[in-house]
């Protein structure tokens, strides 16, 4: 196990039957790292956070969260980690404070701890002001918010989210990923899937896509989407002659398949950061009228269409 | 680093307040199941237990106005409205407290926050304390509603203090009972394809236990509670109403906490001890209170020990048939648990799960049963007055839980590793055995020309096999060929089941090898 892993996923596999949910899955998180984790449906992902959180078993292999086997050691690692589960259903007949009060006791937590916990983390989720509302008549948002407040009461080092932003709105998405900035800069180390990629890519310090049970790839986005592209698309508009700045790029180590319209060129660059930078610095040192220099990455999206086949099992 | 050190610095004021002392009540309920805490919180925020409360002060208007009606009070209305009073309050106890149980449970199984609990530091079992305590409370609430009323009855001279007490403590261990069911019901409902059978079961189960508490409730006033006071019976009587119910409420309990628990988890040792504990304290409760029965000579009473060791080969049943069928190994969970002790981990080798294991815990089941009786005998002084047939059935029986019990481990083993194998080999079983049974049957009607005589294959049949030797036991009465039948049919029994029991030897040592070995592991790690 790495020294500083705060969870060590070691050739993990689970099957039902003849179907392979996760096969020999092997990854790691240090604390205050934020891991994405993604796949097509079906690809494993609930199973493996699943198994991580202690409510499943692995056929083969083991996990370890901050030193703890899921295997021989649930109660250990469930004091560690905190689970949010995609289903959430409060319990009928409780305001919100009642819901976090009972929670805190389910974990242990007795007296003014207890007190303490549940304002601290109801304010930390913004639940303050709802605090006696009925836990159940809470919108989607707030129930999220209500579902992570539960999910931290216990304080995991590790907290495991499964899907956590389905069917929020844009607003409620953006106030949860901050929220799980915070966590992840209070030192916990969050695994989190979803199927907004664009949200995991604003989130995330590195992402793990899986299908099929298997991992395909694991890294920075940055990382992999280099690995998957070494050349980047660049754009470029001019003012002034185009033909002129066409003429001139194809003149440039790096550039490739350059083309005009209008006033926009665009073309292949291959090359590091530092060479897309001593390039711009040419064109206007050659006079061009550059108002206009942009190199596309890769995004998660794309890193996601080219790494999976979106084969179901 | 906690939450509220590192992830809230920014609570809504910076300046620190002193904290708020915490209330008594608060204090105090630290103490409690946080299950019960939060049932009595949704119990007071809903609208089903406030309806229940007002029909229950409905009641006992009602009864109170039909009471002064009478006009003339006196003993004998007294006692009416005493029994008036409990045929209001057994319905609320027996039937809307547990469905309400019921109602909680399966919607926790139901929505899932079964898992979201059991990831707490709640096991199933504490879910399912706080489930029944919570039932209790809502009991006792009830009976406390009720307390004026019944006081009134006092007040008429129609009831004395021990029937009161009497009979309202055996409306509250009924309703126990009844949520026990309750919650054991609502905790099988987990399983979505039979879900409509722990609903059918409840139903009826409440419906019988109320309309026989409200039917019979003048007869228990009346007649019970004098049978109670008579210092022949009255132990007895009293033990067998409320005996059965207390033990088959701990059963559902268990019923309930494992089959919420994961399959990975022990599921099986508690049911293997509540076994063994039920065959003690039946062998306990024949030992003292059947030989106490006024009229009955001491020694014959004693020698209801042996029906006794015969009937529970027959209705511990489920036990074996459960244990044999396990999965021969254990599961990663429960290698952690097995003592680290070698003493302790051999003693507990017929009580941790597994096929093999679950035939060592047949055998012991058979040992402390018939050993327990013989002993019992024994020590009263009482060993000739057992009756032979009594024996020979109690023998014969046993024999035959043997037989299957090593059958269905022999099946078990042929089957894949997993819950699959599992429940294949739990719906064989009973199949299996009903076939060994009607078998020779079937062979003398067709093939032997309806031959009822008996022959080394009715060894298949229980019912043949020990008719044979009650028969032989019989004719042998007196003469030289005493017990002829019984040699004959018993030899046969006695010869299938060693071999049986040999075929499975590997397995049960296999079974103690890989407890010996966990415990020697978990000794070799550092505590």
């Amino acid at each position: 196990m790495s020294e500083t892993a705060l969870l060590d996923v070691r050739g993990v596999t689970r099957t039902y039957g003849k179907l392979r949910a996760v096969s020999d899955l092997s990854f790691s998180l240090a604390p205050g790292q934020v891991v994405g984790f993604i796949g097509p449906n079906g690809a494993g992902k609930t199973t493996t956070m699943r198994i991580l959180a202690t409510l499943d078993l692995p056929d083969e292999g083991d996990a370890f969260v901050d030193g703890r086997s899921v295997l021989v050691e649930p109660r250990a690692v469930r004091r560690r980690v905190g689970f949010m589960a995609d289903t959430f259903v409060p319990w009928a007949n409780l305001d919100v404070l009642q819901f976090l009060d009972f929670v805190a006791r389910a974990h242990g937590l007795r007296g003014r701890a207890r007190v303490r916990a549940v304002r601290s983390v109801a304010s930390f989720c913004g639940l303050l002001e709802f605090a006696d509302r009925p836990a159940s008549g809470l919108s989607k948002g707030m129930g999220q918010r209500l579902h992570l407040a539960k999910t931290l009461l216990h304080d995991p080092s590790l907290l495991i989210l499964d899907e956590p932003t389905a069917g929020l709105d844009p607003r409620a998405r953006i106030e949860f990923r901050d929220l799980v900035g915070e966590l992840a800069a209070a030192g916990k180390g969050i695994l989190i899937s979803s199927h907004i990629l664009t949200e995991l890519a604003e989130s995330c310090d590195s992402i793990l896509v899986i299908e099929r049970g298997q991992r395909v790839v694991a890294g920075s986005i940055q990382e992999i989407a280099r690995g998957l592209a070494p050349h980047r698309r660049v754009g470029v508009r001019v003012a002034g002659d185009a033909g002129e700045a066409l003429k001139f790029l194809l003149t440039q180590p790096g550039v490739r398949e350059a083309a005009a319209d209008g006033s926009a060129i665009g073309f292949d660059f291959e090359g590091d950061e530092e060479a897309l930078a001593g390039l711009l610095a040419r064109a206007v040192g050659a006079g061009l009228k550059v108002f206009e220099f942009h190199a596309a990455v890769a995004d998660l999206e794309d890193i996601f269409l080219r790494t999976t086949k979106g084969r179901l099992q | 680093m906690s939450v509220s050190d590192a992830v809230v610095p920014a609570v809504d004021d910076a300046t620190p307040r002193p904290e708020p002392g915490l209330a008594l009540g608060e204090r105090l309920s630290d103490r409690l199941n946080p299950i019960l805490v939060r049932e009595v919180q949704q119990a007071l925020n809903g609208r089903s237990f406030v309806a229940t409360l007002a029909l229950a002060l409905l009641g006992i208007v009602v009864t109170a106005l039909v009471v002064a009606s009478e006009g003339d009070l006196g003993r004998a209305e007294g006692r009416d409205a005493f029994v008036l009073a409990l045929q209001v309050l057994a319905p609320i106890l027996l039937l809307v407290v547990p469905f309400q149980a019921y109602l909680s449970m399966r919607q926790e199984v139901a929505h899932g926050t079964v898992e979201h609990l059991l990831l707490s530091r709640l096991t199933s079992g504490a879910i399912v304390r706080g489930k029944l305590a919570a039932a209790t409370v809502q009991a006792l609430l009830f009976l406390a509603v009720f307390a004026p009323l019944v006081a009134l009855t006092w007040l008429l001279r129609g009831v004395d203090v021990p029937t009161i007490a009497f009979v309202l403590g055996l409306a509250f261990v009924y309703a126990f009972g009844a949520a026990a069911l309750a919650v054991a019901m609502g905790a099988l409902s987990r399983w979505a394809p039979v879900r409509a059978l722990p609903m059918l079961v409840l139903a009826v189960g409440l419906c019988v236990v109320t309309i026989g508490f409200v039917g019979g409730m003048p007869f228990i006033v009346r007649d019970l509670t004098s049978v109670l006071r008579d210092p022949d019976f009255g132990l007895q009587v009293l033990s067998v109403l409320v005996g059965p119910v207390v033990v088959g409420s701990i059963l559902l309990g268990l019923v309930a906490s494992n089959s919420l628990a994961h399959p990975h988890e022990n599921r099986s040792t508690s049911f293997r001890v509540f076994a063994l504990a039920c065959v003690l304290l039946g062998l306990a409760w024949v030992a003292y209170v059947v030989p106490s029965v006024r009229g009955l000579p001491s020694r014959v009473g004693w020698s209801a020990l042996v029906p006794f060791a015969a009937a529970a080969g027959v209705c511990l049943f489920p036990f074996w048939w459960f244990a044999v069928t396990e999965d021969e190994a254990l599961s990663p969970r429960v290698r952690t648990l097995v003592p680290r002790s070698p003493i302790l981990a051999a003693m507990e080798i017929p009580l941790l799960p597994g096929g093999g294991r679950g035939l060592l815990f047949t055998l012991l089941l058979c040992a402390t049963t018939l050993g327990g009786a013989a002993l019992g005998l024994v020590l009263a002084d009482a060993w000739g007055s057992a009756y032979d047939r009594s024996w020979i059935v109690a023998l014969g029986l046993w024999g035959y839980v043997l037989l299957y019990a090593g059958l269905g481990r022999i099946l078990r083993g042929r089957l894949p590793r997993g819950s699959r194998g599992t429940v294949v080999a739990r719906v064989a079983m009973p199949l299996m055995i009903g076939i060994l049974a009607l078998l020779p049957v079937v062979v003398d009607l067709i093939v032997r020309g309806r031959s009822w005589e008996w022959t080394p294959m009715h060894v298949l049949s229980p019912v043949s096999t020990i008719d044979h030797a009650l028969r032989g036991a019989r004719s042998g009465r007196g003469g030289p060929a005493l017990y002829s039948g019984v040699d004959e049919a018993y030899g046969w029994l006695g010869a299938v089941t060693v071999l049986v029991l040999l075929v499975n030897v590997p397995a049960m040592i296999r079974g103690a090898v890989e407890v010996m070995r966990a415990s020697r592991i978990r000794r070799a790690r550092p505590r």
